[in-house]
């Protein structure tokens, strides 16, 4: 009896850590997404695209002799024919595209005379033109069938089964008009304007070196000079271009066939595409508590500042950093955050000739995202840092965002002794730290009291106008050679003095 | 018979009244203040018509034997001046001269009210508040003056001469503790033409009128106190009731926090009893705590005044004190 007790009492106490445990690690949690990921690996693997095989070798005579081309196609078929149930199920036309279009799986029929006329074509029989053989090889041109394509008419040697060329192409590769867009010359049957139906050096049986040589050979800037250029046509030769088309190719985000977005894209172009990949954007960009009008509401969304393919700018952006805010913040717009109306930006550079450095000093600072986060931040006005929105700001509680760039030391130092240190405020009277005064306080004021964060008329960004309770307040700033003057809303005029202090602070 | 009576009656009236006239055409005329008006602020502003040809010069006395003189030249004929009242009734005599002999002698007796000294709080019967910047007086001073507002909403002028107010009414700002929007001439941000269930006899009689009670204005920048001070459960009766110019000077004044006089000096006006007599710890010792005169421990660098225990707007505590607990209170200042 005891001992069942003391079982009974282990097996409750061992529960009890359990269920603790499994709540204070969240083991259900890490459980869950363990099954999830093994699921999505499974899931990949499972639909993983077929990769062409390398081929790489040389066919023998006796080899060629040994391919019965009957036994051929009756392998094509069997093996055709399990996959035939699986593509009707899996070909579905759009709607616009009417049925008969689609092309039937058929096999190409060989009659008896046929197959017993079949020829094949033995290596040293090849045209001198196939030789040496490349890389890559047709599997028909493998087999040396040339008659699957061309009829064996001696006066004719290169004339082909069927006049339309594509019509050929399509009785074995069958995936036409399945999706809402085509490639033009997929369309047109134009697949020699591409692929080579014999040997290439290139997989895919390519006409070009490479993917994006082929795709260059219409789609490059500098080959017209149309109107639509702007649209159809990329200039490669651009300083800064787009990753994945320099690493890989082109066919990274388009597919060279059909596809079900605008410009032959699996995803929509404006901005689903692009965050398929950038994944802590796409974090930014849905989860931050203030979001950028610019991506989040814009007509063109990404594409409203970035070019997805080369560019001279940093970033792929399509304009130099600030030229890129201004095009848009060149006229008062409305704010996503509040609904305020936000300054015209331009206007307020064009007028005023002090620009804060990072402005000023595009290439080196980075422009308005040194400060601001164009994609969306948890902070107002889409800041990189929390800043306070308020007149008066107690520093000690506040990590103040100036300090990124500014020493805080220049701020916060109550006394100065000039002969000593470096790097020291101008703002002082004699040794007396006229920021510390103004700032260090229990009711210290923000930096944006008195200085424009963006660009003023005056020397250190100061501001003409201070906003204190919707009333803006000028700060009336005169300089004079070793120090200057005040008179804001907050005190009479006041003269400071860097040589010959005036006693301010004492 | 009768009409003869009529004519004549009608003549002698007309002889009165250009007797009046000529009298009052001898030498200067004055425009402003009016008879036996009130004051609300420190200043009041003296406008004279005078004929250079009269007389030559002007003096104005006020009754703490304080004298002004105005040269009279051929250029002008209108002449201003403000002059600095004390609280109560004020006898201001003006004089006109012609080579150093009077000719004509004329004196305004104003009353500057004090709203929180209650001897002063209610002016002699036949006193009124007379209103200046109404359509018919501006006529008189627009040859001189643009009397048309041009203030900006909202902001602020650069140059504070520019404003059209600064003219006449510049001296209103020269004390040491100026409040903001005053000092830069954002007049109309209080003086907004409306008025509040205390001056509603003041509607259609100025341009100018500030809202009695004035707390609307106050709160439109003064936010958070509006907040604040609806939390507490004591509140002092002018604050409540949003009538924040009892003590304080919304232009500028000698004393901080633009109050109308140093903080012991304010409250002691109304609460005279507290001047004299025991008033803190009455049982501790023979001698009172004081309430004045000495160093505030709990507030470096201040006098220890009333505002050093009492909350002057509204408190959790009664008697509005600064501290719910009396040991909280004493020991602000008694620490160990």
């Amino acid at each position: 009896m005891k001992q069942n007790m003391t079982k009974i009492i282990i097996t409750v106490l061992v529960l009890a850590l359990s269920v603790f445990l499994f709540q204070s690690y969240g083991v259900a949690d890490k459980l869950s997404r363990f099954v999830t990921i093994m699921g999505n690996i499974t899931n990949s693997l499972k639909n993983a695209k077929h990769a062409y095989e390398e081929v790489n070798f040389t066919i023998s005579d006796d080899e060629l002799k040994d391919v019965n081309i009957t036994k051929l196609a009756q392998e094509f078929k069997s093996s055709i024919d399990k996959k035939k149930e699986a593509l009707v199920l899996a070909i579905k036309a759009p709607p616009e595209i009417q049925v008969d279009e689609i092309r039937e799986e058929e096999i190409p029929t060989h009659t008896k005379t046929q197959t017993i006329k079949a020829k094949i074509v033995k290596m040293e029989d090849l045209p001198a033109k196939f030789k040496p053989l490349k890389q890559y090889l047709h599997e028909p041109f493998k087999m040396g069938a040339c008659q699957i394509c061309h009829t064996s008419k001696n006066n004719k040697p290169g004339e082909l089964v069927k006049k339309n060329i594509s019509e050929i192409c399509y009785e074995c590769h069958k995936t036409r008009y399945t999706k809402k867009f085509d490639h033009k010359p997929a369309k047109d049957g134009r697949c020699m304007d591409c692929h080579d139906p014999h040997q290439s050096n290139t997989k895919k049986l390519l006409k070009a070196e490479s993917v994006n040589t082929l795709c260059l050979k219409c789609h490059d800037r500098k080959s017209t000079f149309s109107a639509k250029a702007e649209k159809l046509f990329v200039n490669m030769d651009l300083a800064v271009k787009h990753k994945p088309i320099v690493e890989k190719s082109c066919l990274e985000c388009h597919d060279a066939h059909t596809a079900d977005h605008k410009s032959l894209l699996s995803l929509d172009a404006k901005m689903d595409l692009c965050l398929d990949c950038h994944d802590t954007i796409k974090e930014k960009i849905t989860h931050a508590k203030f979001k950028h009008g610019g991506v989040n509401t814009s007509e063109k969304r990404c594409l409203e500042c970035h070019d997805p393919h080369a560019t001279k700018h940093v970033k792929l952006l399509k304009k130099d950093p600030v030229a890129t805010c201004l095009k848009c913040h060149d006229k008062e717009v409305k704010s996503d955050e509040d609904g305020g109306m936000l300054m015209n930006m331009k206007k307020h550079l064009d007028e005023n000739p002090n620009w804060h450095k990072p402005i000023k000093d595009v290439k080196k600072e980075g422009g308005c995202s040194a400060c601001h986060d164009p994609h969306g931040s948890d902070n107002f006005s889409i800041l990189r840092k929390s800043f306070t929105q308020n007149f008066y700001a107690d520093l000690a509680n506040k990590e103040f965002f100036c300090f990124k760039c500014h020493t805080e030391k220049k701020i916060t130092k109550q006394f100065i002794t000039t002969s000593q240190e470096h790097n020291i405020t101008a703002f002082r009277d004699g040794e007396v730290n006229l920021h510390y005064l103004h700032v260090n306080d229990r009711k210290g004021r923000a930096c944006r009291a008195c200085h424009d964060e963006h660009a003023s008329k005056y020397k250190h960004l100061i501001r003409d106008y201070t906003d204190f309770n919707g009333i803006k307040f000028p700060l009336r700033f005169k300089e004079s050679a070793e120090g200057g003057s005040c008179a804001p809303a907050c005190h009479k005029e006041f003269a400071y003095d860097r040589v010959n202090p005036k006693g301010i602070g004492k | 018979m009768r009409r003869y009576i009529c004519i004549k009656y009608i003549l002698s009236l007309l002889f009165c009244s250009f007797l009046l006239f000529a009298q009052d055409e001898t030498g200067f005329r004055l425009l402003n203040p009016q008879i036996s008006s009130i004051n609300e602020e420190r200043i009041a502003s003296f406008v004279i018509e005078a004929d250079s040809q009269k007389i030559d010069f002007i003096s104005i006395t006020t009754d703490a034997n304080k004298t002004f003189s105005i040269e009279v030249n051929e250029e002008r004929s209108h002449y201003c001046k403000s002059i600095n009242l004390h609280i109560g009734l004020n006898s201001i005599k003006v004089a006109g001269y012609k080579n150093a002999l009077v000719i004509k002698e004329q004196s305004r007796e104003l009353f500057f009210v004090s709203k929180v000294d209650k001897d002063f709080r209610y002016p002699p019967e036949g006193y009124s508040k007379k209103h200046f910047h109404n359509q018919e007086n501006e006529k008189l001073c627009i040859k001189c003056h643009d009397m048309s507002v041009n203030e900006v909403s909202g902001v602020a002028f650069e140059d504070i001469t520019k404003s059209n107010c600064y003219g006449c009414h510049k001296s209103i700002n020269k004390e040491k503790h100026s409040h903001a929007p005053s000092v830069n001439w954002l007049c109309t941000s209080c003086h907004n033409g409306e008025v509040g269930v205390f001056n509603k006899a003041d509607k259609d009689r100025t341009k100018y009128s500030v809202p009695d009670p004035i707390e609307g204005v106050c709160f439109s920048c003064h936010k958070k106190y509006k907040e604040e001070w609806s939390k507490k459960r004591f509140h002092h009766e002018p604050a409540e009731s949003g009538r924040c110019n009892r003590c304080h000077n919304a232009h500028s004044s000698l004393s901080e926090f633009y109050l109308k006089k140093p903080s012991w000096e304010l409250c002691t006006d109304c609460h005279k009893d507290k001047i004299e007599g025991m008033h803190i710890v009455k049982t501790f010792g023979r001698k009172a705590h004081p309430t004045h005169n000495v160093k505030d421990p709990s507030r470096e660098g201040k006098d220890l005044s009333c505002t050093s225990c009492h909350n002057p707007h509204a408190s959790n505590a009664p008697s509005l004190l600064q501290s719910e607990t009396s040991m909280g209170l004493c020991s602000r200042c008694h620490k160990k």
